[in-house]
């Protein structure tokens, strides 16, 4: 059917613009020019959402990470404005990055294995179960009915966790002489 | 009988507490008090112990063994090891040979106690002296008390502890704290021998107490003592033969003799205390007391005789030419200990214990005796430089005189007794070699006594008569008598000569003093009977041996002539060679002498017997090659492979791997990074190809509950206890 | 329909990017944009099992995630801004305080 093959094409599309803006991001040696790369990436991966009917997601990943978390990205690389000098472009991979490749590809090549030839491959070959009528799978309401129910705990202690990332990058991002002047 | 008695402990207890005041506080009270008042507190202390244990031995031995009539009397004073099969108490007994010996330390004791009190008066560390003194008078009462062969060896080694410390008294001069070490190591070799013995006898009897080896041994030949065997020879006579090891250490026998000549490097009263009347007789009182054992392994006792004899005539050579007066009675004490030795290879039990008695006594007053001389000669030993000393010190000079009467066997002192029997007994008595080992014995004790009596009147002659060939200076000055050290020496020499009444033997005539003119018993040897009575009851084959041949009466007893034969030649042999010292040195170092020694056998044998025969040389040939052998266990073993290898390597190889590691370590966070994601995929590895390790919690393979949480973020209902007793619960309520 | 492990693929993919970047390169702030990139990669994955399943609770725990990606890329950055804020670089080998 057209749908599903919709889908498939909108898949290959997403994942492909995915995959090359990731690449990109990591490539790049200007970081703002990363940064816009990212965002790129993350909405590639919100269509991906999408896609798996997580709609609900799909917004907040947007909006959270691409509205605001590249943002903070791009404000901290203004106020650090780093200068990109070319003395680093000389040297060739070190040894950390020999290391690097290596253990990124054993590791990758472990999990493809183990992807490939568990039987987790097995089970994941079955179709997705067709999604139930009615409430919106990935919906907000459906999500929200889990985060304010079931997941409560978790919920708050993430709220938690936010406040002290707030507070905490206050303080550690203080500026030294503000410091020296001001008491405790 | 037997009877329980509570006050056996404090006969070596009072001792110890007079050591341990003197240890403790001896210091403080001479430099609180005082050196007069102080030094009279320290003596009067220790002397009043001694005098405690003293009258206590004595009146036990009148009130209960002689008035009461028991056989013995036993303390059970604390129930010492108490381990599976092993029940060794701190039992103490009292019985007749104990009694004896007993009364013979005390008593000689107290007069020596008495005597450093004059000798040592100078001495900075008076209270030490006598605490030492008295701390060897609580390890050897502890010896001679001993109800058990364990208790015996604490006393064995207490003594031996104690003569190390009072050889090396002045352990400050290197010379006298060498003979002192050398003193324990000899001793420490013979000790071997009593653990092995006391190991062996414990295997066969389960026990180290004396009765039940007694009657583990009345079985005689079916004792398993004489069935058990090790390599085709009896357990008797292997475990007999390891203590006399300990025998001859203790008591100064060929070949572990060694170190009591260098032994008179300690204080005289000392020497005369341990290396003449008590300490050295430890070995002794060890085979009386296990007499039934010794007579189960007539291999043993015949070569106890032949050492006793070889020892009594090789000292005696020895003896003849030394010139430093210990030195002479050093050695003249190794061979009558070689005399007791024979008397119980021979199975002569009482005549041991008899020689042991009067050798106590005019042994001691040599020493003493000697001990005040050298006080007068202001500390010199040689005689050589001395003489005419009995014009300025005639109480010294007369005891001296009469305790050399007594050793040389001149009747009727009692010398004369112990030692005529101690060769009667030789010649007549069985042994396991007797054809050869009677004639052996008899002959080599003859020349012994021959030797003995010659040396003691050179000694005489060259100290007390003659003219004095010493400095001018100490003769006005220091040559003269003080009246607490002759007090000992005048209680001394009458014991020596009237101690040969204990053992009159029935061949001499009952002299009219004596219990209404019967004849005297010989009171020793019965006292002694019970002790001794079960060796002799082995198929009486240990009395009479062939060489009694002609000696023997109808009702197989020693004829009365043949006594008179015997007595007569040691009387004869000893006022022989008395006459040709006392000729030979009338006027001090003998001219004839020195015109002999020209010749050139004679001067070999004099080199020979006044080098000691250069077994002191010999020995130091083995200790080379230990002391080598531990050179090489230090630099070697310990130096090189412990602390080299062992310590050292083991640090450093420590050190080498954190060095190697650490270079790991350069703060770069990549690398950190890198590592950590090569862990990562270590482990998804290790889980691919296991799934089992990633299980968590229990599962039909892995039944250990790991009690942790599932995590599923707040999905679960999680039960918590904290600290114990608060729990609490978080998570959704239970749903269907 | 697109089988799941199609997306867990992706999912794959995009995490060992974000490793190689983390690894690779000096710039903090690109090392920063590579955790993003990881944590992404998760995050597909667990929306890709929570369609599989039809449980909920994998889309929860994504957003989870994002959450504290966001909390921690803030906190991070931070960190960034106190260290490197008087340098001319922003190098992470500069910062191997933590050596021996």
């Amino acid at each position: 059917m057209t749908g599903t093959h919709a889908a498939e094409w909108l898949f290959y599309a997403f994942a492909a613009l995915a995959v090359f803006s990731g690449l990109a991001t990591i490539t790049r040696r200007n970081p703002v020019v990363a940064a816009v790369w990212l965002v790129l990436c993350f909405v590639a991966v919100a269509g991906c959402y999408v896609l798996l009917s997580a709609t609900f997601l799909a917004a907040i990943q947007v909006l959270v990470y691409a509205g605001a978390l590249v943002v903070l990205f791009v404000f901290v690389i203004m106020v650090l404005d780093v200068d990109d000098s070319g003395a680093a472009k000389h040297r060739g991979p070190s040894t950390t990055a020999t290391l690097g490749y290596a253990a990124a590809v054993t590791a990758g090549a472990g999990v493809l294995v183990w992807v490939f030839g568990g039987t987790l491959a097995r089970q994941v070959a079955i179709p997705p179960k067709p999604l139930p009528a009615g409430a919106g799978f990935g919906s907000a309401e459906s999500v929200g009915r889990l985060l304010f129910g079931h997941n409560l705990f978790a919920f708050e202690a993430v709220s938690l966790l936010l406040l002290a990332a707030v507070i905490g990058a206050v303080v550690v991002a203080r500026s030294r002489r503000e410091h020296v002047g001001e008491g405790p | 009988m037997t009877e329980p008695s509570l006050n056996l402990h404090w006969i070596p207890l009072f001792p110890l507490l007079g050591a341990a005041f003197n240890l403790l506080l001896g210091a403080q009270v001479i430099r609180l008090l005082g050196d007069r008042l102080g030094k009279e507190i320290v003596h009067l202390v220790a002397i009043g112990a001694v005098a405690f244990s003293c009258f206590s031995s004595f009146s036990l031995v009148q009130d209960q063994l002689i008035g009461v009539g028991y056989e013995r009397m036993v303390q059970q004073v604390y129930p010492w090891i108490v381990s599976g099969n092993v029940n060794i108490g701190f039992d103490l007994m009292i019985d007749r040979l104990s009694a004896v010996m007993c009364m013979v330390v005390t008593g000689v004791g107290l007069l020596i106690h008495i005597f450093s009190v004059g000798y040592m008066a100078n001495e900075p560390l008076y209270h030490r002296y006598f605490a030492y003194l008295n701390l060897f008078m609580a390890a050897m009462l502890v010896l001679v008390l001993g109800k058990s062969l364990v208790i015996l060896f604490v006393g064995w080694e207490g003594v031996g502890l104690c003569s190390y410390l009072l050889i090396g008294f002045w352990f400050s001069d290197e010379e006298k704290a060498t003979a002192g070490r050398k003193a324990f190591i000899v001793n420490r070799i013979g000790d071997f021998g009593v653990i092995l013995g006391m190991l062996l006898i414990f295997s066969v009897v389960g026990s180290l107490d004396f009765d039940a080896i007694r009657s583990v041994c009345s079985a005689a030949e079916n004792s398993p003592f004489v069935t058990t065997t090790i390599f085709g020879v009896s357990i008797a006579t292997v475990a007999t033969m390891c203590l006399f090891l300990g025998c001859t250490g203790k008591s100064a026998q060929v070949p572990l003799y060694v170190w009591l000549p260098d032994a008179m490097a300690g204080p005289t009263p000392v020497s005369a205390l341990i290396h003449a009347a008590t300490m050295v007789t430890a070995g002794v009182y060890l085979c009386v007391r296990l007499n039934f054992l010794f007579a189960l392994a007539p291999l043993t006792m015949a070569v106890i005789a032949l050492i006793g004899a070889l020892t009594a005539f090789f000292a005696a050579t020895i003896g003849i030419t030394q010139n430093d007066i210990k030195k002479v009675l050093a050695y003249s004490t190794v061979s009558q200990l070689g005399y007791m030795f024979i008397a119980v290879g021979f199975g002569a039990w009482a005549t041991a214990i008899f020689h042991l008695v009067t050798h106590a006594f005019f042994k001691a007053c040599l020493f003493l005796g000697s001990g005040a001389v050298i006080e007068a000669c202001h500390h010199n030993q040689d005689i050589r430089t001395m003489g005419e000393l009995r014009k300025k010190m005639p109480y010294t000079a007369g005891t001296f005189f009469v305790s050399c009467l007594a050793i040389s066997g001149i009747p009727p002192l009692s010398g004369f007794f112990s030692k005529d029997e101690i060769l009667l007994h030789a010649y007549v008595n069985y042994s396991h070699w007797s054809v050869g080992l009677n004639v052996v014995a008899y002959t080599l004790g003859m020349l012994a006594a021959a030797c003995t009596a010659f040396y003691m009147f050179r000694l005489y002659m060259l100290t007390f008569e003659g003219k004095f060939r010493g400095d001018h200076h100490t003769w006005s000055h220091y040559v003269r008598e003080h009246g607490i050290m002759s007090g000992p020496l005048l209680v001394l020499a009458v014991l020596a000569v009237i101690g040969g009444f204990l053992g009159y033997p029935s061949a001499l005539p009952a002299l009219p003093l004596m219990a209404g003119g019967e004849a005297l018993p010989h009171l020793l040897e019965h006292w002694l009977e019970p002790v001794t009575a079960m060796s002799a009851t082995y198929g009486g084959i240990y009395y009479l041996g062939p060489r009694a041949g002609w000696f023997r009466d109808d009702h197989h007893h020693i004829t009365h002539a043949a006594e008179y034969l015997l007595m007569g030649a040691s009387v004869m042999v000893a006022v022989a060679a008395i006459g040709f010292a006392v000729w030979l040195y009338r006027d001090g170092p003998s001219k004839q002498v020195a015109r002999w020694m020209e010749s050139p056998v004679l001067a070999a044998l004099h080199v020979w017997s006044y080098g000691k025969y250069f077994v002191d040389e010999a020995y130091d040939v083995i200790v080379r090659v230990v002391r080598f052998l531990a050179g090489v266990c230090y630099h070697v073993a310990d130096a090189l492979f412990v602390d080299g290898l062992g310590v050292s390597g083991t640090t450093g190889l420590v050190a080498l791997v954190g060095d190697g590691f650490r270079r790991w370590h350069n703060g770069n966070v990549r690398r950190y990074l890198a590592v950590l994601l090569l862990g990562v995929g270590v482990v998804m590895g290790a889980v691919y190809f296991n799934p089992s390790i990633a299980q968590f919690g229990p599962t039909p393979l892995n039944s250990m509950d790991l009690g942790g949480l599932r995590p599923t973020l707040g999905a679960q209902r999680v039960r918590m206890r904290v600290l114990g007793f608060v729990e609490f619960t978080l998570g959704p309520k239970e749903q269907g | 329909m697109v089988p799941i492990t199609h997306f867990l693929y992706l999912a794959i993919v995009l995490f060992m990017m974000g490793v190689v970047g983390v690894l690779v390169r000096r710039n903090v702030l690109i090392v920063l944009m590579s955790i993003e990139l990881m944590l992404n990669g998760a995050n597909i994955a667990f929306i890709s099992f929570s369609r599989l399943w039809g449980d909920l609770g994998g889309q929860v725990f994504a957003m989870f995630v994002i959450a504290v990606a966001a909390a921690e890329a803030a906190v991070g950055l931070a960190i960034v801004v106190s260290i490197f804020r008087s340098r001319n670089r922003a190098d992470i080998d500069d910062v191997s305080m933590l050596r021996d």
